[in-house]
């Protein structure tokens, strides 16, 4: 009779460890609101620089397969207007457009690592990505509040096969409805890069939408927050919509 | 401006005056060059204002022009023969046979200011089909500097990426897959011999995209022989080509490449290759590094140089004046919006080299100020070698 306590406290263990999903199914979840089936949104970026510079750009972004096919077309300011960007296999395939001289310049995969006119975002900030299921391993280390709201902290390792320049990132994801609260991004000098932070988490067509985002980077001190103006989860891309053709309309 | 391009402006505005909201853009551009060469110093420069309209009546119809006004300042008139080598062009224009009361001495030409319409083009795009006709920017090929399947336009390779003119066209282009379908381009002239056609079929495997080209087109013959001894004018020829181009990417470097073999159709249906291989990288901390070589069949050989391959050279009639050549950039963000890098485009036949330091600074949104310092290197009699320095200075604010 003596060890019925213990078993108790052991079957109390057990059923709040079967309560808590395990990292990987945490993030799948993450993953898949992220990357609704297809969307096309319009949003601001604005660039704020160490300087107290700022840039601000507009653009229409289109998205299919579950956000590994990416349209980007800029609205504005003239100095970029028309400008495309179509990124294919989750942002490998780089193509870019320049209205000017009707030019299609295909990118080198380097460069998806690169900032997109001067923001804090690069290539592959964009487009989803299996990154989170094939470049890194994934580990529940405890539960934290952020705005009231409780968050799982995951931390992700890279695997051998991960070319992001991130080796380490450590996620806040809310546990209410797995939207990510908070990115940091470390480098691979151990150091703390960037951080991400996703507000104003509004649910649109059923899909809880982060209507704001904001990139920092601790070592430049720079700023890119992005808002959306307008996202709609219905629209479905025509046949050929993320193609060459499409690119130079 | 010939009176057909004047009628089609003017139906092409009010069509899209009437049918749609048109969109108006464009920017102004100003820029200082200052060159000391041969104990001399030349400034000048030019005022530039691009007015840009863009119509889109239905979702699938676009009309789109664009006129160009060009002010010339500082020094507007050229002495031809001071930008070539004396080697070169005295004995041709100064033989010692000739009593010095009749040698030549100058070759003046002069900048004047224009204003022209750059582009005006409608485009139509059906299921299957996109249709564009008009003057319009056409752009082949996948080199950075040059581009041998490029018939229609002839880079600058010290300012490849400037916008070009358009160019009077009907372009078809029928997509058969995602990545690539079949283009047609074909260029008006007299008549269906002297037209320029041109074929592109695109396609992709893997990461790579892929290009095979045909054209026929008229091109100007080296015919200096002629020219020199005969006193004929140079004359045209048909010529036809073939060639193609890849793009894509080996462990993570950019690599493409273009080749171009043209025929001519006549005379002693000479053959000349034109290739251009090149790779870039882009390092994590946004170091990026590009580099091109070219060779050019129907350049010169460096030992048998002469006028009439500068003056070929520079009327467009070939790619380059020699042929072999090698473009190096590279440049770095050095800070919010700056750029700072450097080029060097070296003529590895007669062993000259153009090296230029350039800054690009985005001012603001809709700004941009760059400035280039250019040297050169090697002996006096190349193609390089007898530059002198240079600076030039480019703002450009949008609107």
């Amino acid at each position: 009779m003596k060890n019925i306590p213990i078993l108790f406290c052991l079957l109390g263990v057990w059923l709040s460890a079967q309560e808590q999903p395990d990292a990987r199914e945490i993030v799948n979840q993450m993953t898949r609101l992220l990357n609704p089936a297809s969307s096309r949104s319009t949003m601001t970026q604005t660039i704020q620089t160490s300087s107290g510079q700022q840039r601000t750009l507009e653009f229409d972004m289109y998205t299919a397969d579950s956000g590994r096919s990416v349209l980007l077309r800029y609205n504005r300011p003239t100095s970029v207007k028309g400008q495309t960007f179509l990124m294919l296999n989750n942002a490998e395939d780089i193509w870019t457009y320049f209205p000017r001289t009707r030019r299609v310049r295909k990118l080198a995969s380097s460069s998806k690592n690169q900032k997109v006119q001067g923001s804090d975002f690069n290539f592959s900030d964009f487009s989803s990505s299996d990154m989170w299921e094939s470049d890194y391993t994934v580990h529940l280390v405890g539960d934290s509040v952020i705005h009231k709201d409780r968050c799982w902290k995951i931390e992700a390792r890279e695997t051998p096969s991960n070319d992001n320049d991130y080796p380490r990132i450590v996620l806040f994801v809310r546990q209410t409805d797995y939207s990510p609260l908070l990115m940091w991004y470390f480098n691979r000098d151990g150091r703390h890069e960037k951080t991400m932070t996703f507000n104003h988490i509004e649910t649109i067509d059923g899909i809880p939408t982060a209507k704001a985002m904001h990139m920092r980077n601790e070592l430049e001190f720079s700023e890119t927050s992005m808002e959306v103006i307008d996202i709609d989860y219905h629209w479905t891309p025509p046949p050929g919509f993320f193609s060459e053709r499409n690119l130079k309309k | 401006m010939n009176p057909a391009s004047k009628r089609c402006l003017v139906g092409l505005t009010l069509l899209s005056l009437v049918s749609a909201q048109v969109d108006w853009f464009g920017y102004l551009e100003s820029e200082w060059d200052r060159l000391a060469m041969n104990a001399r110093e030349y400034n000048f420069g030019y005022l530039k204002y691009r007015l840009d309209m863009e119509s889109r009546p239905t979702d699938r119809v676009l009309v789109a022009a664009n006129v160009n006004f060009q002010q010339y300042l500082g020094e507007t008139t050229w002495n031809l023969l001071d930008f070539l080598p004396g080697p070169i062009w005295k004995p041709e224009l100064q033989p010692s046979t000739l009593p010095d009361s009749l040698w030549v001495t100058e070759y003046p030409f002069t900048y004047h200011d224009t204003l022209y319409l750059d582009n005006a083009y409608l485009r139509v795009n059906f299921n299957h089909l996109d249709v564009t006709l008009g003057k319009q920017p056409v752009s082949l090929g996948t080199g950075y500097a040059w581009n041998p399947v490029d018939i229609f336009n002839y880079k600058n390779p010290v300012d490849p990426t400037y916008e070009q003119t358009g160019i009077q066209a009907l372009r078809l282009d029928v997509p058969l897959t995602d990545r690539g379908g079949l283009t047609a381009i074909l260029t008006p002239a007299g008549g269906w011999d002297s037209a320029t056609k041109y074929i592109q079929w695109k396609s992709g495997i893997g990461s790579f995209d892929f290009t095979l080209n045909w054209s026929q087109y008229e091109g100007v013959y080296r015919w200096w022989d002629y020219v020199l001894y005969a006193g004929l004018a140079p004359t045209t020829t048909r010529y036809r080509a073939v060639g193609g181009t890849l793009v894509g990417e080996l462990f993570g470097v950019g690599v493409w490449t273009e080749v171009w073999r043209k025929t001519q159709a006549a005379f002693d249906k000479k053959e000349f290759w034109e290739a251009v291989a090149g790779a870039d990288y882009t390092f994590s901390n946004g170091w990026y590094v590009l580099n091109e070589v070219y060779r050019n069949e129907q350049g010169a050989l460096p030992e048998a140089v002469t006028l009439y391959d500068y003056l070929f050279y520079f009327n467009g009639s070939t790619h380059s004046l020699m042929q072999t050549y090698d473009f190096f950039y590279t440049f770095y963000p050095v800070g919010d919006f700056v750029n700072a890098g450097i080029f060097a485009l070296a003529n590895l036949d007669d062993h000259s080299a153009l090296v230029s330091p350039q800054i690009e600074w985005n001012l603001y949104e809709n700004g941009t100020l760059t400035l280039w310092y250019s040297t050169s290197l090697g002996k006096a009699d190349t193609e390089f070698g007898w530059q002198g320095d240079g600076w030039r200075l480019r703002l450009r604010t949008y609107f």
